[in-house]
């Protein structure tokens, strides 16, 4: 390939890439994510228990069926909160879990193909 | 080769990052610009790796920016920076070592690319992987799964390419003739920051180059003042 060429395929990769790189969009990123998640997860869990707990509670001192159907959607509400909570911590447990087993298949699966070619 | 007052294709800004609540990076700055060949040594545990790691986005820095055509990328996905035209050769090659090589061959053609191409493309740079188009990739030597890894790489036409110890475990004679190709590839224009722990090689293609230790970028300059600095970096006199 001539120095023309290159120079001309060059400059129209280097375009590409420029042009591919304008369409991502940073979203500033964070360390550890899952961690975060599993934060994020712990909270809300916590506060789901926290609104269903005083909602139990306050069914007691309910005066009429209004107020106990009040009640009731509110604690249904953070039981939900307690269910979206525990997938969050349970979705990023297992993916640190899955991580961690990926990493270990692939040395333990390099050092068998070292002891075999090694044999 | 490289204008100083373009854009860098690849820049890290006061960039810390670690793994855990562990900071490897201490602030980094880093720049590669269009065409150039950018190697960065250090004995290990300088946080290298960590740095390319961080350059490719597979970890999320604590601090810092990093900018690919000056546009910022932090937390962008590995897969897409890679579609872009990131890519990474890692420090073990990352190679699929019970299949073929040309199965390994097949793999990368998940960009778009066509079988065919990545083929003509890898056979025409390293004719030896030709020979051994049919052999487990695991069993051929190191210099040639480093071959492959290389040609895989390339078969996805990257913009710029970021090798991780490419001299690893290899004869020489074999480092030699990597950094042959490594240095066509920079003649054709492509952006190359490499990783290196053993300088010699490198040095002689590289047109910048920067000595990192303990997780900050101590000195950087033309490879020639570097390797006159880097003994005494290595043995902690600097």
């Amino acid at each position: 390939m001539s120095d023309t060429t290159d120079a001309a395929g060059d400059s129209s990769r280097l375009e590409e890439f420029h042009q591919e790189v304008g369409k991502l969009r940073a979203s500033g990123g964070r360390a550890n994510p899952d961690r975060w998640v599993f934060r994020i997860g712990l909270i809300i869990t916590i506060v789901g228990l926290a609104f269903t707990l005083v909602s139990f509670i306050m069914t007691g001192g309910a005066s009429n069926a209004v107020n106990h159907l009040d009640l009731v959607v509110s604690a249904i509400f953070g039981l939900s909160l307690t269910f979206i909570g525990l997938v969050m911590i349970a979705v990023s447990s297992f993916k640190r879990f899955m991580r961690y087993w990926l990493v270990r298949l692939v040395y333990e699966y390099r050092e068998q193909t070292d002891r075999v070619v090694g044999s | 080769m490289s204008d100083e007052t373009a854009t860098p294709l690849l820049e890290l800004l006061g960039i810390r990052a670690g793994y855990g609540t562990i900071d490897v990076l201490h602030g980094v700055d880093l720049r590669v610009m269009p065409g150039q060949v950018y190697a960065l040594l250090g004995p290990n545990g300088a946080g290298k790796t960590t740095t390319l790691g961080v350059a490719s986005g597979q970890i999320q820095p604590h601090a810092g920016s990093v900018l690919l055509d000056g546009h910022e990328v932090n937390g962008v996905s590995p897969d897409r920076l890679a579609r872009a035209g990131v890519c990474l050769i890692p420090e073990g090659r990352g190679i699929f070592p019970n299949l073929s090589v040309a199965e390994n061959l097949r793999m990368s053609t998940y960009a778009g690319v066509s079988y065919k191409q990545v083929q003509e493309r890898a056979f025409a740079q390293f004719p030896r992987l030709q020979e051994r188009r049919n052999q487990m990739a695991g069993t051929l030597s190191g210099g040639e799964q480093q071959m492959l890894a290389m040609s895989r790489a390339l078969s996805t036409d990257p913009a710029i390419l970021m090798l991780d110890e490419l001299s690893m475990g290899l004869a020489p004679i074999i480092v030699e003739e990597l950094y042959e190709q490594v240095a066509s590839l920079a003649e054709a224009g492509l952006s190359i920051l490499i990783v290196e722990q053993f300088a010699q090689a490198v040095l002689g293609v590289a047109n910048e180059a920067a000595i990192m230790l303990h997780g900050r970028i101590q000195r950087t300059g033309p490879p020639a003042e570097i390797a006159e600095e880097l003994t005494a970096a290595y043995l902690g006199m600097s």
